[in-house]
Protein backbone atom coordinates (compact mmCIF):
# COMPACT_ATOMS: atom_id res chain seq x y z
CA UNK A 1 0.00 0.00 0.00
CA UNK A 2 0.87 3.48 -1.09
CA UNK A 3 1.41 6.84 1.04
CA UNK A 4 -0.21 10.14 0.22
CA UNK A 5 0.46 13.31 2.21
CA UNK A 6 -0.96 16.86 2.00
CA UNK A 7 1.30 19.61 3.77
CA UNK A 8 0.07 23.43 3.84
CA UNK A 9 2.25 26.04 3.65
CA UNK A 10 3.44 26.54 7.84
CA UNK A 11 0.97 23.83 8.75
CA UNK A 12 -1.81 25.98 8.94
CA UNK A 13 -5.39 24.10 9.01
CA UNK A 14 -7.56 27.49 9.45
CA UNK A 15 -8.06 30.24 6.98
CA UNK A 16 -10.36 33.03 6.28
CA UNK A 17 -12.57 32.80 2.98
CA UNK A 18 -11.56 33.72 -0.31
CA UNK A 19 -7.94 33.45 1.25
CA UNK A 20 -5.15 31.80 -1.00
CA UNK A 21 -3.76 28.66 0.25
CA UNK A 22 -0.87 26.52 -1.13
CA UNK A 23 1.05 23.48 0.28
CA UNK A 24 3.08 20.68 -1.08
CA UNK A 25 1.35 17.37 -2.40
CA UNK A 26 3.38 13.99 -1.66
CA UNK A 27 3.07 10.84 -2.86
CA UNK A 28 5.10 7.22 -2.81
CA UNK A 29 2.80 4.69 -4.20
CA UNK A 30 3.39 0.89 -5.84
CA UNK A 31 1.53 1.43 -8.85
CA UNK A 32 2.16 4.44 -11.47
CA UNK A 33 -1.59 6.20 -11.56
CA UNK A 34 -2.67 7.80 -14.47
CA UNK A 35 -3.26 11.15 -12.73
CA UNK A 36 -3.71 12.06 -8.93
CA UNK A 37 -6.42 15.13 -8.29
CA UNK A 38 -6.61 17.39 -5.38
CA UNK A 39 -9.83 18.12 -4.71
CA UNK A 40 -11.15 20.99 -2.36
CA UNK A 41 -14.91 19.91 -0.98
CA UNK A 42 -17.21 20.22 1.83
CA UNK A 43 -19.40 17.64 3.37
CA UNK A 44 -21.76 17.62 5.80
CA UNK A 45 -21.70 15.24 8.96
CA UNK A 46 -24.91 14.81 10.95
CA UNK A 47 -28.66 13.07 11.43
CA UNK A 48 -29.12 13.17 8.01
CA UNK A 49 -28.11 11.48 4.83
CA UNK A 50 -24.64 13.06 3.97
CA UNK A 51 -24.33 15.53 1.31
CA UNK A 52 -21.25 17.14 -0.36
CA UNK A 53 -19.99 19.06 -3.02
CA UNK A 54 -16.94 20.02 -4.92
CA UNK A 55 -15.33 23.56 -5.23
CA UNK A 56 -12.25 22.91 -7.17
CA UNK A 57 -10.21 19.76 -8.72
CA UNK A 58 -6.29 20.60 -9.30
CA UNK A 59 -5.39 17.28 -11.79
CA UNK A 60 -1.79 16.34 -11.88
CA UNK A 61 -1.02 14.06 -14.91
CA UNK A 62 1.35 11.08 -15.18
CA UNK A 63 2.94 11.84 -11.69
CA UNK A 64 5.42 8.65 -11.53
CA UNK A 65 5.17 6.00 -8.52
CA UNK A 66 6.77 8.90 -6.64
CA UNK A 67 6.79 12.56 -6.42
CA UNK A 68 5.60 15.99 -5.64
CA UNK A 69 4.10 18.77 -6.15
CA UNK A 70 3.71 22.61 -5.41
CA UNK A 71 0.00 23.78 -5.41
CA UNK A 72 -1.72 26.79 -4.64
CA UNK A 73 -5.85 27.78 -5.04
CA UNK A 74 -8.41 30.08 -4.04
CA UNK A 75 -10.60 29.10 -0.82
CA UNK A 76 -14.42 29.88 -1.97
CA UNK A 77 -16.31 33.13 -0.04
CA UNK A 78 -18.20 30.21 2.15
CA UNK A 79 -19.82 28.59 3.15
CA UNK A 80 -18.30 28.75 6.61
CA UNK A 81 -16.81 25.53 8.56
CA UNK A 82 -20.12 25.34 11.00
CA UNK A 83 -21.47 22.93 13.52
CA UNK A 84 -24.65 23.09 15.03
CA UNK A 85 -26.45 19.51 16.67
CA UNK A 86 -28.47 18.37 13.84
CA UNK A 87 -25.12 18.92 10.97
CA UNK A 88 -21.91 20.20 10.50
CA UNK A 89 -20.11 21.25 7.10
CA UNK A 90 -16.44 20.08 7.13
CA UNK A 91 -14.19 21.16 4.53
CA UNK A 92 -11.61 18.65 3.24
CA UNK A 93 -8.68 19.06 0.87
CA UNK A 94 -8.45 15.28 -0.61
CA UNK A 95 -5.26 13.78 -2.46
CA UNK A 96 -6.38 10.41 -4.41
CA UNK A 97 -5.67 8.58 -7.58
CA UNK A 98 -7.95 9.86 -10.00
CA UNK A 99 -8.83 6.02 -10.94
CA UNK A 100 -8.10 4.07 -7.47
CA UNK A 101 -8.68 3.67 -4.03
CA UNK A 102 -5.60 4.95 -2.55
CA UNK A 103 -6.79 8.44 -0.62
CA UNK A 104 -5.76 10.81 1.67
CA UNK A 105 -8.29 13.88 3.30
CA UNK A 106 -7.14 16.75 5.48
CA UNK A 107 -9.47 18.87 7.41
CA UNK A 108 -9.55 22.49 7.21
CA UNK A 109 -11.39 25.60 8.65
CA UNK A 110 -13.08 27.99 6.51
CA UNK A 111 -14.14 31.15 8.40
CA UNK A 112 -13.77 34.89 9.18
CA UNK A 113 -12.71 34.28 12.45
CA UNK A 114 -10.44 31.02 11.56
CA UNK A 115 -12.91 29.32 13.92
CA UNK A 116 -15.16 26.77 13.16
CA UNK A 117 -18.80 28.52 14.04
CA UNK A 118 -20.50 26.94 16.86
CA UNK A 119 -24.06 26.91 17.18
CA UNK A 120 -24.87 24.28 19.21
CA UNK A 121 -25.95 26.00 22.60
CA UNK A 122 -26.95 29.30 21.04
CA UNK A 123 -30.10 28.16 18.66
CA UNK A 124 -33.18 25.99 18.85
CA UNK A 125 -33.40 22.66 16.79
CA UNK A 126 -35.95 24.33 14.31
CA UNK A 127 -33.74 27.76 13.84
CA UNK A 128 -30.62 25.32 13.08
CA UNK A 129 -32.78 23.35 10.53
CA UNK A 130 -33.67 26.84 8.89
CA UNK A 131 -29.87 27.54 8.50
CA UNK A 132 -29.23 23.79 7.13
CA UNK A 133 -32.59 25.06 4.62
CA UNK A 134 -30.52 28.38 4.16
CA UNK A 135 -27.19 26.61 3.42
CA UNK A 136 -28.57 24.21 0.99
CA UNK A 137 -30.34 27.02 -1.16
CA UNK A 138 -26.90 29.10 -1.10
CA UNK A 139 -24.81 25.84 -1.99
CA UNK A 140 -27.62 24.93 -5.42
CA UNK A 141 -26.94 28.64 -6.64
CA UNK A 142 -23.33 27.05 -7.34
CA UNK A 143 -22.40 24.44 -9.65
CA UNK A 144 -21.13 22.21 -7.62
CA UNK A 145 -20.28 18.67 -8.72
CA UNK A 146 -21.75 15.39 -6.51
CA UNK A 147 -19.58 13.94 -4.90
CA UNK A 148 -19.71 10.09 -3.10
CA UNK A 149 -18.06 8.58 -0.65
CA UNK B 1 -22.35 18.06 20.93
CA UNK B 2 -21.18 19.27 17.79
CA UNK B 3 -22.98 17.33 15.01
CA UNK B 4 -19.75 15.95 13.66
CA UNK B 5 -18.46 14.87 16.77
CA UNK B 6 -21.77 12.72 17.28
CA UNK B 7 -20.81 8.80 17.39
CA UNK B 8 -24.39 8.19 15.60
CA UNK B 9 -23.97 10.60 13.11
CA UNK B 10 -25.42 9.23 9.66
CA UNK B 11 -22.21 8.96 8.40
CA UNK B 12 -20.99 6.50 11.21
CA UNK B 13 -23.51 4.48 11.27
CA UNK B 14 -23.98 3.90 7.43
CA UNK B 15 -20.37 3.13 7.56
CA UNK B 16 -21.17 -0.01 9.34
CA UNK B 17 -20.61 -2.91 8.01
CA UNK B 18 -23.48 -5.92 7.92
CA UNK B 19 -23.03 -8.66 10.70
CA UNK B 20 -23.48 -11.76 9.35
CA UNK B 21 -25.49 -14.39 11.76
CA UNK B 22 -25.48 -17.25 9.87
CA UNK B 23 -24.09 -17.46 5.89
CA UNK B 24 -20.78 -15.45 5.36
CA UNK B 25 -20.60 -13.26 2.01
CA UNK B 26 -19.28 -16.24 0.24
CA UNK B 27 -22.31 -18.02 0.91
CA UNK B 28 -24.34 -15.53 0.17
CA UNK B 29 -22.46 -14.81 -3.14
CA UNK B 30 -22.67 -18.81 -4.15
CA UNK B 31 -26.24 -18.66 -3.35
CA UNK B 32 -27.11 -16.02 -5.68
CA UNK B 33 -25.47 -17.95 -8.16
CA UNK B 34 -27.29 -21.07 -7.39
CA UNK B 35 -30.69 -18.84 -7.80
CA UNK B 36 -29.29 -17.69 -11.35
CA UNK B 37 -28.84 -14.31 -10.20
CA UNK B 38 -32.18 -13.77 -9.34
CA UNK B 39 -32.66 -13.06 -5.60
CA UNK B 40 -34.18 -10.90 -2.96
CA UNK B 41 -33.14 -9.54 0.49
CA UNK B 42 -35.69 -9.34 2.57
CA UNK B 43 -36.56 -7.31 5.99
CA UNK B 44 -38.49 -4.98 8.08
CA UNK B 45 -37.49 -1.53 7.69
CA UNK B 46 -34.09 -0.57 9.59
CA UNK B 47 -32.82 -4.25 9.79
CA UNK B 48 -29.64 -3.95 7.39
CA UNK B 49 -30.97 -5.00 3.80
CA UNK B 50 -29.44 -2.06 2.23
CA UNK B 51 -26.03 -2.37 4.09
CA UNK B 52 -25.97 -6.03 3.08
CA UNK B 53 -26.87 -5.32 -0.39
CA UNK B 54 -24.47 -2.98 -0.31
CA UNK B 55 -21.78 -5.53 0.94
CA UNK B 56 -22.73 -7.68 -2.26
CA UNK B 57 -22.55 -5.57 -4.67
CA UNK B 58 -18.50 -5.24 -3.76
CA UNK B 59 -18.57 -8.63 -3.80
CA UNK B 60 -20.02 -8.94 -7.55
CA UNK B 61 -17.53 -6.23 -8.83
CA UNK B 62 -14.60 -8.21 -7.54
CA UNK B 63 -15.74 -11.13 -9.32
CA UNK B 64 -15.87 -8.98 -11.95
CA UNK B 65 -19.53 -8.46 -12.58
CA UNK B 66 -20.60 -4.54 -13.91
CA UNK B 67 -23.87 -3.54 -11.87
CA UNK B 68 -26.14 -0.93 -12.45
CA UNK B 69 -27.43 0.46 -9.37
CA UNK B 70 -31.38 1.81 -8.91
CA UNK B 71 -32.47 2.98 -5.47
CA UNK B 72 -35.99 3.96 -5.02
CA UNK B 73 -37.92 5.03 -1.69
CA UNK B 74 -40.71 6.82 -0.68
CA UNK B 75 -39.20 9.67 -1.50
CA UNK B 76 -37.95 8.94 -4.89
CA UNK B 77 -39.70 6.85 -7.30
CA UNK B 78 -38.25 5.04 -10.08
CA UNK B 79 -39.14 7.86 -12.71
CA UNK B 80 -39.37 6.98 -16.55
CA UNK B 81 -36.17 8.51 -17.59
CA UNK B 82 -34.14 6.66 -14.83
CA UNK B 83 -36.33 3.55 -16.12
CA UNK B 84 -34.34 4.23 -19.69
CA UNK B 85 -31.37 5.76 -18.92
CA UNK B 86 -30.86 2.24 -17.01
CA UNK B 87 -32.43 -0.20 -20.16
CA UNK B 88 -30.27 1.77 -22.88
CA UNK B 89 -27.33 0.77 -20.42
CA UNK B 90 -27.59 -2.91 -20.30
CA UNK B 91 -25.80 -5.71 -21.43
CA UNK B 92 -25.89 -9.63 -21.14
CA UNK B 93 -24.32 -10.25 -18.58
CA UNK B 94 -24.61 -7.37 -16.11
CA UNK B 95 -26.16 -7.46 -12.71
CA UNK B 96 -28.72 -5.01 -11.91
CA UNK B 97 -29.02 -4.39 -8.02
CA UNK B 98 -32.56 -2.72 -7.05
CA UNK B 99 -33.11 -1.37 -3.59
CA UNK B 100 -36.68 -0.57 -3.03
CA UNK B 101 -38.37 -3.38 -4.90
CA UNK B 102 -41.15 -3.39 -3.03
CA UNK B 103 -42.35 0.47 -3.58
CA UNK B 104 -42.92 -0.05 -7.51
CA UNK B 105 -46.33 -1.52 -8.00
CA UNK B 106 -47.46 -4.72 -9.52
CA UNK B 107 -47.35 -3.48 -13.39
CA UNK B 108 -44.16 -1.82 -12.87
CA UNK B 109 -42.31 -4.57 -10.97
CA UNK B 110 -43.81 -6.92 -13.92
CA UNK B 111 -42.10 -4.93 -16.72
CA UNK B 112 -38.99 -4.02 -14.93
CA UNK B 113 -38.23 -7.72 -13.82
CA UNK B 114 -39.44 -8.91 -17.53
CA UNK B 115 -36.68 -5.93 -19.05
CA UNK B 116 -34.21 -6.85 -16.80
CA UNK B 117 -33.97 -10.63 -17.31
CA UNK B 118 -34.18 -10.56 -20.92
CA UNK B 119 -31.42 -7.41 -21.63
CA UNK B 120 -29.14 -8.13 -18.11
CA UNK B 121 -29.35 -11.65 -16.52
CA UNK B 122 -29.29 -10.73 -12.85
CA UNK B 123 -31.13 -9.26 -10.66
CA UNK B 124 -30.51 -8.36 -7.14
CA UNK B 125 -33.17 -6.75 -5.18
CA UNK B 126 -34.72 -5.69 -1.65
CA UNK B 127 -38.08 -6.02 -0.42
CA UNK B 128 -39.90 -6.21 2.91
CA UNK B 129 -42.38 -9.18 0.51
CA UNK B 130 -41.37 -12.02 0.14
CA UNK B 131 -43.32 -12.58 -2.87
CA UNK B 132 -41.11 -10.71 -5.59
CA UNK B 133 -38.16 -13.26 -6.37
CA UNK B 134 -36.66 -16.16 -5.01
CA UNK B 135 -35.58 -15.38 -1.12
CA UNK B 136 -31.51 -14.90 -0.81
CA UNK B 137 -31.51 -14.06 3.24
CA UNK B 138 -34.45 -12.77 5.63
CA UNK B 139 -32.44 -10.06 7.43
CA UNK B 140 -33.32 -9.53 11.21
CA UNK B 141 -32.16 -7.71 14.23
CA UNK B 142 -32.24 -8.46 17.71
CA UNK B 143 -31.47 -6.44 21.23
CA UNK B 144 -28.20 -8.08 20.91
CA UNK B 145 -27.61 -6.69 17.59
CA UNK B 146 -28.58 -3.03 18.53
CA UNK B 147 -26.58 -3.60 21.76
CA UNK B 148 -23.01 -4.53 20.02
CA UNK B 149 -23.57 -1.80 17.33
CA UNK B 150 -24.57 1.19 19.63
CA UNK B 151 -21.26 -0.17 21.70
CA UNK B 152 -19.04 -0.32 18.64
CA UNK B 153 -20.37 3.23 17.81
CA UNK B 154 -20.30 5.02 21.10
CA UNK B 155 -16.56 4.06 21.93
CA UNK B 156 -14.87 6.70 23.69
CA UNK B 157 -17.88 7.79 25.14
CA UNK B 158 -20.39 6.70 27.73
CA UNK B 159 -22.33 4.06 26.86
CA UNK B 160 -26.23 3.87 27.34
CA UNK B 161 -27.21 0.99 29.86
CA UNK B 162 -28.31 -2.09 28.30
CA UNK B 163 -31.98 -1.19 29.97
CA UNK B 164 -32.02 2.05 28.13
CA UNK B 165 -30.88 0.02 24.35
CA UNK B 166 -33.82 -2.61 25.22
CA UNK B 167 -35.92 0.07 26.15
CA UNK B 168 -34.89 2.16 22.75
CA UNK B 169 -35.23 -1.01 20.46
CA UNK B 170 -38.93 -2.01 21.42
CA UNK B 171 -40.26 1.50 21.23
CA UNK B 172 -38.95 1.35 17.48
CA UNK B 173 -40.00 -1.93 16.81
CA UNK B 174 -36.70 -3.35 16.03
CA UNK B 175 -35.82 -0.78 12.84
CA UNK B 176 -32.17 -0.22 13.90
CA UNK B 177 -32.28 2.89 11.47
CA UNK B 178 -34.68 4.43 13.94
CA UNK B 179 -32.87 3.11 17.07
CA UNK B 180 -29.56 5.19 15.70
CA UNK B 181 -31.37 8.49 15.49
CA UNK B 182 -33.03 8.17 18.72
CA UNK B 183 -29.25 7.64 20.05
CA UNK B 184 -28.17 10.96 17.93
CA UNK B 185 -30.70 12.78 19.82
CA UNK B 186 -29.82 11.85 23.14
CA UNK B 187 -26.45 12.40 22.39
CA UNK B 188 -27.06 15.73 21.00
CA UNK B 189 -28.55 17.56 23.90
CA UNK B 190 -25.34 15.82 25.99
CA UNK B 191 -22.57 18.36 25.87
CA UNK B 192 -22.50 22.16 26.34
CA UNK B 193 -21.07 23.45 22.86
CA UNK B 194 -17.08 25.17 23.89
CA UNK B 195 -16.36 27.34 20.56
CA UNK B 196 -12.53 26.10 20.27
Amino acid sequence: MGSLDIKLSDNRTAFKPCEKISGRAEWQLENNPEALELSLFWQTEGKGTKDSGIAETIRFDNPGSVGSRIFSLRLPSGPYSFSGKLISIIWNLELAEAKGKDAIQKSIIISPTEKEIVCTDLISDSEEEGHKNSFLKFTGKFKFSSHRF
Amino acid sequence: MKARDNPFSAGRTESLSYRHNGMSKNGLLLKFRQLDYKAAIIGPKGSGKTTLLEELKRGLEDNGFIIHCVFVNDEKPLSKDARKNLFARLKKGDIVILDGADLLSKQEWRRFKSKIVKCAGGLLITSHRQDLLATLIECSTSPELFSELASHLAVGESHPSEELLNKIYAEHKGNIRNCFRHLYDMYADKQPAVNK
